[in-house]
């Protein structure tokens, strides 16, 4: 884990630094310095020291708390902190509802398997696995937010504040991350759980004498949920980390992905290096809860 | 029989919905079952005599197949009954057990939940009360700790105890029909032994009916009544267990009468320890395993998967290899050919020492060592035209282009098959063409020795036959030496010469075949003859009558016990046996056996005995002695 971490902060500094006019010296002098201005900065963030002495000094900030922005001078953790709960608010919404859209879909597609209506379920679920989610997100944004006036035009509200608006405003947000993975998600449940059916204990179930709704709820679905749980962390995780940077862009949630997405644009390397740590971190952290969490839900591959 | 059959079904005619039209598997079936009653459904695969007995529980799902006739339950009728009527019959009153009770139970639900699960389903009790019966059903199936069992899950178990897991469970509710359908085939002899008598046991305690669907006639002399014998979807002869055994009626009865292993049947090697220098030879071979252990690979257990073996093969010469499921055969096979790197020990291969030899030179013996897979199907690639698959060693052997069809075409002819099959695909074939595929291929480049793994035993007993002559010819007219592994024991009797038994990785007894089935000197090896089911119902062991040994199974490979490895089954154990490992002990019939209390030794030949000197390295120096 440590390993992982060190090669991605290493690879982020280094690509930081090659990149073309991404001195941060002369971009943060001004409109044309005078060379001893530059130099002055140079020398006082350090710039001038070996690659190898910047990275540690930029890494023990990070890690320390006091990193600092080159270009908006505030201090990179308390704008990661003040992201996270926006982050999280929209993950956590739209992980919940791409479950239960996933598995209602799925269900349905699989108990009606090959019939039109299991072919309309594949095809909806398609189309939203294609649209792409900054089109769809600026289309809800437009039109139920800004035209029909039923959503908030973007923007957030701490859940503190006021628990009712907080919910309201990350309504679009969240469906239009959940509508991308729902197709995705009832396509992979209606496979398992097709897979599943065919399965021997299925028939000794059925063998058994249970109701059909006690072998489709403890034998079918149970063990077909088993593959998706794990998926269910993994595209969790991956969220936190960045994967809803467009949505938060789109609808101005100020999260931790636009806090990303601001400081690549400035090429800003403090700020995009702690995040870039946050995420793998968060990733690394959630890949090891979503073993744990697989070894209670199936007990064949227990840690003994 | 006294008035109306418990179960009755009267031209059964079971339909599957295919591409190219509609398959009968069964057609026009009728049957009788009583109560009290075993009757045996008996067929090859695809004979319908599965669909049969699913059909009777309406299992066979409602898509593509279409179900005729009649089946009645005490006098109800099953067939196109509402589904809330079946449910009820099904597991109350009709019972099943199925073939691999591995897939057969939820991976992921705790033994006494399944159990449970059935008993809430049919019977108003509290929830504490059917766990509690769960536990009780498991301990009278002979589950040891059954409380424990209950709260464990299926893949804990070894075979024989998820059988009896799944017997309980079928019990759970009395029923008064049990249909097994295949029920020891997964199964080790010792262990299938002991669920027959499980079976007969609890048939006698509760008077149930059973329906014993299976392919194994042997099985059906030692526990069936009655027979019903099946073909091509048909019932070809029906009969008492006697009548069929004694004078079988129709020719597909006495063809499968005929093509049964047996013990007592004609041995099938002759060459009695070939002299000369030996083909393979291994010497203190081990394979270990970790299993389990920490993320690191440290910790866990070590698996000895074969444990200090020396063996030696003459050319020419065919050596059977038996022993129960994880007593490491299939290892030791493999590890002579270098598909697996041994961890100690040395082999050699015609005088050459390839313990360690590279990639290259490994493959430039290839052509000399073959091997032949158990899956026949699953060891063909299924892109390929068998003419590619038996022609691909002889390309990478440097045959001329153009020589290699007509050499393909020789191989066929070698196994028996028709020059035709040399267009076609894999999933085209038999199980048995497939299999004589497989050996045409191992026999492409005229190897000196072939490694067959369980050649035989996915396939019925009448291709078994077929083929087991087809490799006993091959091996006299070829002079191949073979390697055969099977776990069965009458299969392996009429191909080898010697017989060289395992149990738990350690080589326990080895012998000239006649020798080792009439005289087996080793507890274990007795243990195994006893328990293969004798294929004549007259000769059918009393409940009860089965040796100590019999009882158990060989449990993990991992909990390797001190001293003799066979000690905790067996009846004869003393103290030394459980302190010291026994060496390989030389009789003058030519066995070789590693016990300190040898059966079916003479004085004379006890003090005759020598210590071989292929004894494992930590075996102890004390001759044998009488028990």
């Amino acid at each position: 884990m440590l390993v992982v971490l060190f090669a991605v902060s290493v690879l982020t500094f280094l690509i930081f630094n090659v990149i073309p006019n991404g001195d941060p010296a002369v971009r943060m002098a001004g409109k044309s310095p005078t060379e001893s201005q530059v130099e002055a900065i140079r020398a006082e963030w350090g710039f001038d020291d070996s690659l190898a002495v910047q990275y540690v000094e930029t890494m023990k900030n990070v890690f320390g708390g006091s990193a600092i922005s080159y270009f908006t001078q505030l201090n990179v953790r308390d704008q990661i902190v003040d992201g996270i709960p926006r982050t999280l608010s929209l993950a956590i919404g739209a992980a919940f509802l791409w479950m239960l859209g996933g598995v209602a879909l799925g269900m349905l597609g699989a108990s009606r398997a090959g019939r039109l209506s299991d072919r309309l379920i594949t095809l909806l679920a398609l189309t939203g696995v294609s649209l792409p989610v900054f089109w769809l997100g600026a289309l809800m944004s437009y039109y139920l937010g800004f035209k029909a006036g039923w959503f908030p035009n973007g923007g957030y509200v701490p859940l503190t504040e006021d628990p009712l608006d907080w919910a309201y405003h990350l309504v679009l947000p969240c469906t239009t991350l959940a509508i991308l993975f729902v197709g995705f998600y009832s396509r992979v449940l209606r496979s398992n759980l097709l897979d599943t059916m065919g399965e021997d204990y299925v028939r000794t179930a059925r063998a058994k004498g249970l109701p059909e709704r006690e072998v489709m709820r403890r034998h079918v679905l149970r063990n077909s949920l088993i593959p998706i749980v794990t998926l269910w962390g993994l595209d969790f995780g991956a969220v936190v980390a960045g994967g809803a940077i467009l949505i938060e862009v789109v609808f101005d949630l100020q999260g931790v992905g636009q806090y990303a997405a601001d400081s690549v644009r400035t090429l800003d390397v403090p700020p995009v290096l702690a995040v870039t740590m946050f995420g793998a971190f968060f990733i690394v952290v959630l890949n090891t809860v979503v073993d744990i969490v697989y070894a209670a839900l199936d007990p064949r591959i227990r840690l003994t | 029989m006294t008035g109306e059959p418990l179960l009755s079904v009267r031209d059964l005619t079971v339909a599957f919905a295919t591409e190219n039209g509609s398959v009968r598997a069964a057609d026009g079936v009728s049957l009788d079952l009583a109560a009290g009653e075993i009757l045996a459904l008996v067929g090859e695969s695809g004979s319908g005599k599965s669909v049969t007995a699913l059909s009777i529980m309406g299992l066979l799902g409602s898509r593509n197949v279409e179900v005729g006739g009649s089946v009645r339950f005490d006098g109800g009728e099953l067939l196109g009954a509402p589904v809330t009527e079946l449910q009820r019959v099904r597991g109350a009153e009709v019972a099943m057990i199925f073939q691999d009770p591995l897939s057969a139970l939820n991976p992921v639900m705790r033994i006494g939940d399944q159990i449970a699960e059935q008993i809430l389903a049919h019977e108003d009790v509290a929830e504490g009360q059917a766990a509690d019966r769960a536990v009780a059903l498991l301990r009278r199936v002979g589950i040891p700790r059954p409380e424990a069992r209950a709260r464990g899950y299926a893949h804990e178990l070894s075979g024989g105890m998820r059988q009896r897991s799944m017997i309980a469970m079928a019990l759970s509710c009395k029923p008064r029909v049990l249909i097994a359908d295949e029920p020891t085939t997964a199964l080790d002899v010792t262990v299938q032994a002991q669920i027959l008598d499980l079976i007969r046991e609890l048939r006698d305690e509760t008077g149930a009916a059973v329906l014993f669907v299976t392919h194994d006639l042997a099985v059906v002399a030692e526990l069936a009544d009655r027979v019903a014998v099946m073909d091509a979807g048909r019932i070809v002869e029906q009969a008492t267990v006697e009548q069929l055994f004694d004078s079988p009626g129709h020719p597909r009865t006495r063809a499968l009468l005929e093509a049964v292993p047996r013990l007592d049947g004609p041995l099938g090697g002759g060459l009695a320890t070939p002299p000369g220098e030996p083909l393979l030879e291994l010497e203190h071979l081990e394979v270990r395993f970790r299993s389990g252990g920490g993320v690191l690979g440290r910790g866990g257990t070590e698996v000895r998967a074969v444990d200090d073996v020396t063996l030696a093969l003459a050319p020419g010469e065919a050596l059977g290899l038996v022993g129960e499921s994880g007593c490491g055969k299939t290892t030791l096979a493999r590890a002579a050919l270098r598909l697996i790197d041994p961890s100690s020990g040395s082999i050699r291969f015609a005088g050459r020492d390839i313990t360690s030899a590279g990639r290259r030179e490994l493959a430039s013996l290839r052509g000399e060592l073959q091997i032949v897979f158990q899956d026949p199907k699953g060891s063909l690639n299924p892109r390929k035209r068998v003419r590619e698959i038996v022609g691909l060693p002889l390309r990478m052997g440097g045959t001329a282009a153009g020589a290699i069809d007509a050499r393909v075409l020789e191989l066929l002819a070698a196994v028996r098959l028709a020059p035709e099959l040399a267009a076609r695909w894999p999933h085209e074939l038999s199980g048995g063409q497939a299999q004589r595929v497989g050996i045409a291929r191992a026999l492409a480049r005229e190897p000196r020795l072939l490694v067959l793994d369980e050649p035989v035993s996915a396939l019925d007993v009448t291709v078994q036959a077929q083929v087991v002559d087809l490799l006993a010819d091959l091996r006299r007219d070829l002079g191949i030496a073979l390697l055969f592994v099977a776990h069965d024991l009458s299969v392996v009797r009429q191909v080898s010469d010697r017989v060289a038994v395992m149990y738990l990785g350690k080589l326990v007894e080895l012998g000239p075949a006649e020798a080792l089935y009439a005289r087996p000197a080793h507890p274990y090896t007795a243990t195994l003859l006893e328990a293969v089911p004798v294929p004549d119902p007259h000769a059918r062991p009393r409940s009860g009558e089965r040796p100590v040994e019999t009882a158990g199974d060989a449990g993990v490979p991992a909990t390797q016990p001190a001293g003799c490895v066979f000690h905790p089954r067996c009846a004869h154990a003393t103290e030394i046996c459980r302190a010291v490992e026994p060496p390989l002990t030389h009789y003058p019939d030519g066995r070789v056996a590693a016990c300190h209390h040898p059966r079916n030794v003479t004085p004379d030949e006890l003090s005759a005995a020598t210590r071989s000197p292929d004894s494992p390295l930590g075996a102890g120096v004390d001759a044998p002695a009488a028990a």
